[in-house]
């Protein structure tokens, strides 16, 4: 296997190879890779490549620099957004099998410098004045990539008010690399016909947080406790067919309807896969003419009602039609075992976190209904979007670009764009290992869980800190 | 980042989604306070041209910025003013009321008539109880029957004066150069008020009789084209005595010179004959949507439960909604007239009120541009444990952005120390405190001023999400 060190632009446009010896540009000795922290926030590197160049007489040495120097203001003219393509640097040890490639920002280089020919002097005239040595200095992204992506399958999905999609599942290996890998491309669809699909949320859950399939993405409400004013009812539309059905006292005070516990909806053995730290989605509904506040409160059941957590309050004013509401909703189920291992007791502190919904009504007679919960992962990254706008066939194309910004976009099937989608994104890339992301969508300002959608074929980029190895 | 920043079209306009800024505002800082909202913030903006600087800065100002952590609204507010520097001269794009109205009127004393500037020789009682001005016409000021209209008031050359109602007006010298005089508004009674032996008139005045000195309403004059962009914002000129027509060029002139926010240099520092360069930046302010409360006022005045009149008055403004307003049944008011308060100043004194059990209120403007209104807390909703801010469950705060003002602080370090006698609200403890401003500075820091005292108190630099790996 033979050394790599180059700079291309794009993936198969003009290159510059670092290994011509004498008959172009070698990279000398003494190049020291630099390595980003393990961190999403690392900051770009600056590498320093010593490079001398060897012309056969004047005009071949200016060819060289001017090779680089092409490839230079090809990065400048990406940078600066001219250019949609943009300049990588490549790199493969002597016995590394697989090549990795790391997006650079600029390339910088005193071309003037060390003008000297084969006696060492200062040369002016001559025939071995055609040599050049040259440190170059290029910033590049903290991470390497795979030369080529990953792709990630297709799913389809329309009966649920949560769902897993596993991005490992095609070609059925694990994300490899040190870090996150950059996700290329996350492209959904909308398959419903006369149904506009406007709002997404995504969180990523990877073996960090206990075996990601066995996360639980919906809790249902009539798996909890109800209180007095509260009883499971047969609801076709529910998910699960069942909803819990409150019944208000009065107006204007604020009741608890119902309790639900890490036990009550992921099961008596899921602990270790269900907790971290989510945002909260409620799938409710209010009849027309009535108006209800709702909360979200966090705790650990057997607190004092007093001591819960209050997330925030949401109003509805309602329909008839279910609606998915996202309050100031972020708790975290807490999973003391890693640290506390073998003190009594607290095996229980996961299990026993617990949710509790309060609501008033605030206007009208009606009645409140819960349907469910949805818990969004945020502990390793999450992807929401609002104004979508996708009407049937319409597809919503997230993806991460090697510069590190971020490209979103709704359109027609191989059309052009339809709408430009609010995002709200963080630290989105896959994790090393196994992994999926937990999905949630819906209308603009209703949930029907018939409404279908497909996760279209995507890609990925594994990334690594230095070496790629055989991974 | 923890958190994104989105760029709106102004609310007045179609308010659509424009750009994320997250990665572009670098430095960004903002406050949110217990009455009022969100407050006030600014970044320094980082894009990739000079063109690109300079379009952000002619065209953005007053577009509508957003704070959001997993989609939920942190905060909200506008860009309110930006501030160019570009080759050593500091240019200054500004929606300040003082720089930009659209909406102008006047409020003038109603003027005398007219005064001795006629310059003719005056003379007293040319026939009984009456007054002469040689160069003066008295005819547009006689009253023939009924109350007099007018009256005038002659300074004498001793400072003294005398004054009386005008009757019907005669020729003396010129056509109606004179007037005759009464004592009484009736005219049933020919004299002066006043010793008019052995004086001589130094000036006049002539004025009407109801009208003189009352305050007077040019009415608002409005940029609508101006207006549909960036919203209404009203300016009243405060004018001692003044004609109608003086208001109202005065009204007219103001309104062409701000109608719109114009960008004008403030600084400079280049030297005459010298070279000067300097790093292009933009550093933009933005304020919450509690500020454009102020930006119209209201003219009428009305008495009702503290809760009924914000819900009133926050209904009149353009931006603003009501959104969960707590009953208060505490009687209020707001005074309007004659003169006209801003709507923010009205809903901010009625919030300070409190209640009637003397308990204290907060409100502000939060997301969505919804206004809250609820009495302050009675539960610790934080505490502060060793230099860290835990939530009830005495959990770290793993979303700083999150965290509002207007909630009750336990210090678990603080001197131990009890209640005083009688008291039993938590308002009493000795180691609890109400936060009534939060800052946030990214990526991490939060400040916390607590209420009464002045400047920041807690510094803060919390743990949050590193996430990924």
């Amino acid at each position: 296997m033979a050394v790599v060190t180059k700079i291309q632009y794009g993936d198969a446009g003009d290159e510059v190879s670092f290994q011509d010896g004498d008959a172009g540009i070698q990279l000398l000795p003494g190049w020291l890779a630099r390595i980003a922290p393990l961190s999403l926030d690392a900051p770009n590197q600056i590498e320093e490549l010593p490079i001398r160049i060897t012309g056969s007489n004047h005009d071949d040495l200016a060819f060289h620099l001017k090779e680089l120097q092409e490839l230079q203001r090809d990065s400048v003219e990406y940078d600066d957004g001219v250019k949609t393509t943009g300049v990588w640097l490549h790199a493969k040890l002597n016995n590394e099998t697989g090549e990795r490639r790391v997006f650079t920002k600029s390339i910088m280089g005193d071309f003037a410098t060390s003008w000297f020919g084969s006696s060492g002097s200062i040369e002016t005239s001559g025939a071995v004045s055609n040599i050049a040595e040259i440190p170059l200095m290029i910033e590049r992204r903290p991470f390497w990539e795979s030369i080529t992506g990953t792709s990630t399958p297709s799913a389809s999905q329309g009966d649920a008010a949560a769902f897993l999609y596993d991005y490992t599942l095609s070609p059925g290996a694990d994300v490899v690399g040190d870090i996150g890998a950059r996700v290329n491309q996350l492209e959904i669809s909308n398959t419903t016909a006369a149904v506009t699909i406007d709002r997404l949320w995504v969180g990523i859950r990877s073996t960090k947080f206990g075996d990601p399939a066995a996360l639980v993405p919906v809790w249902e409400c009539e798996d909890g406790t109800n209180e007095a004013l509260a009883s499971d009812v047969v609801q076709a539309l529910a998910s699960k067919g069942i909803e819990v059905e409150g019944t208000p006292s009065g107006d204007d005070t604020w009741e608890k309807y119902l309790t639900i516990k890490t036990s009550d909806a992921v099961g008596s053995t899921a602990y270790t896969d269900n907790w971290g730290t989510f945002l909260w989605l409620l799938r409710w509904k209010v009849p027309s003419s009535s108006t209800f506040d709702v909360e979200l409160r966090f705790g650990f059941d057997g607190m004092a009602d007093s001591d819960w957590m209050r997330g925030g309050k949401v109003r509805l004013v309602g329909d008839g039609n279910y609606a998915v509401s996202s309050g100031r909703w972020i708790a975290t189920v807490p999973f003391a075992l890693n640290r506390f291992s073998g003190y009594p007791g607290l095996s229980n502190v996961s299990k026993t976190w617990a949710i509790q919904i309060w609501a008033r009504r605030t206007s009208g007679s009606g009645k409140v209904y819960f349907d469910c919960l949805m818990p969004i992962p945020l502990d390793e990254g999450w992807l929401i979007a609002e104004g979508m706008d996708l009407a049937n066939t319409e597809r919503f194309v997230f993806g991460e670009l090697p510069c590190g910004d971020t490209m979103e976009i709704s359109k027609e099937d191989k059309g052009p764009p339809t709408a430009r989608p609010e995002i709200d994104t963080h630290n989105f890339r896959y994790p090393p290992g196994d992994g999926r992301l937990v999905m949630a969508y819906a209308r603009a300002s209703t949930s029907v869980l018939t409404d279908a959608i497909d996760i279209e074929t995507g890609s990925y980029y594994p990334a690594w800190a230095s070496l790629r190895g055989d991974e | 980042m923890i958190f994104d920043l989105l760029l709106y079209d102004r609310p007045a306009r179609s308010d659509a989604f424009y750009m994320r800024l997250t990665n572009k505002a670098i430095g960004w800082q903002r406050s949110a306070l217990a009455v009022g909202g969100y407050d006030i913030g600014s970044f320094t903006l980082q894009l990739g041209s000079r063109a690109e600087l300079d379009n952000f800065y002619n065209n953005n100002l007053g577009y509508r910025i957003v704070e959001k952590t997993a989609g939920i609204i942190t905060w909200e507010g506008y860009i309110v003013e930006m501030r160019r520097m570009q080759m050593g001269t500091e240019y200054l794009h500004s929606l300040h009321p003082d720089r930009f109205h659209n909406k102008v009127k006047a409020i003038y004393s109603y003027p005398s008539e007219d005064d001795s500037e006629a310059g003719g020789a005056y003379d007293y009682d040319p026939s009984p109880n009456s007054f002469q001005d040689a160069s003066q016409d008295f005819s547009d000021w006689e009253t023939l029957a009924g109350d007099a209209t007018y009256r005038i008031v002659v300074i004498n050359s001793d400072d003294t004066r005398c004054w009386g109602f005008l009757g019907a007006a005669f020729t003396t010298t010129s056509t109606d150069d004179s007037i005759y005089v009464y004592t009484d508004v009736e005219l049933s009674t020919a004299g002066w008020n006043g010793d008019t032996s052995g004086k001589t008139v130094a000036s006049y005045t002539v004025s009407n009789v109801e009208l003189a000195g009352s305050r007077q309403d040019t009415g608002f004059t409005e940029n609508t084209d101006s207006s549909a962009e960036y919203g209404t914002m009203e300016y009243i000129i405060n004018l001692p005595g003044a004609t109608p027509e003086e208001s109202e060029d005065l009204r007219d002139t103001r309104l062409t010179k701000f109608a719109w926010p114009r960008s004008r240099a403030v600084q400079s520092a280049v030297i005459a004959g010298d070279s000067y360069r300097s790093g292009d930046s933009l550093h933009v302010m933005v304020a919450g949507f509690w500020h454009t409360l102020n930006w119209t006022h209201r003219t009428s005045s009305r008495v009702a439960a503290a809760s009924d009149l914000i819900t009133t008055v926050v209904g009149e403004s353009e931006f603003v909604t009501a959104g969960r307003i707590e009953d208060n049944s505490l009687g209020a008011k707001v005074d309007c007239d004659p003169i006209a308060q801003r709507r923010g100043d009205l809903i901010e004194r009625i919030i300070e009120k409190g209640d009637q059990d003397g308990n204290l209120w907060q409100g502000g403007v939060y997301a969505d541009r919804e206004l809250i209104y609820e009495q302050a807390p009675t539960a610790i909703d934080y505490y502060m444990s060793k230099n860290k801010l835990l939530d009830r469950a005495r959990s770290p705060i793993l979303v700083p952005t999150l965290v509002e003002p207007g909630f009750l602080l336990r210090f678990d370090s603080a001197p131990a120390g009890s209640q005083p006698i009688g008291t039993s609200s938590l308002w009493d403890d000795p180691s609890v405190g109400y936060v009534d401003m939060v800052e946030f500075v990214a990526p991490s820091t939060l400040n916390l001023q607590l209420y009464g005292e002045e400047g920041v108190l807690i510094t803060l630099e919390q743990q949050i999400f590193s996430g990924g790996a």
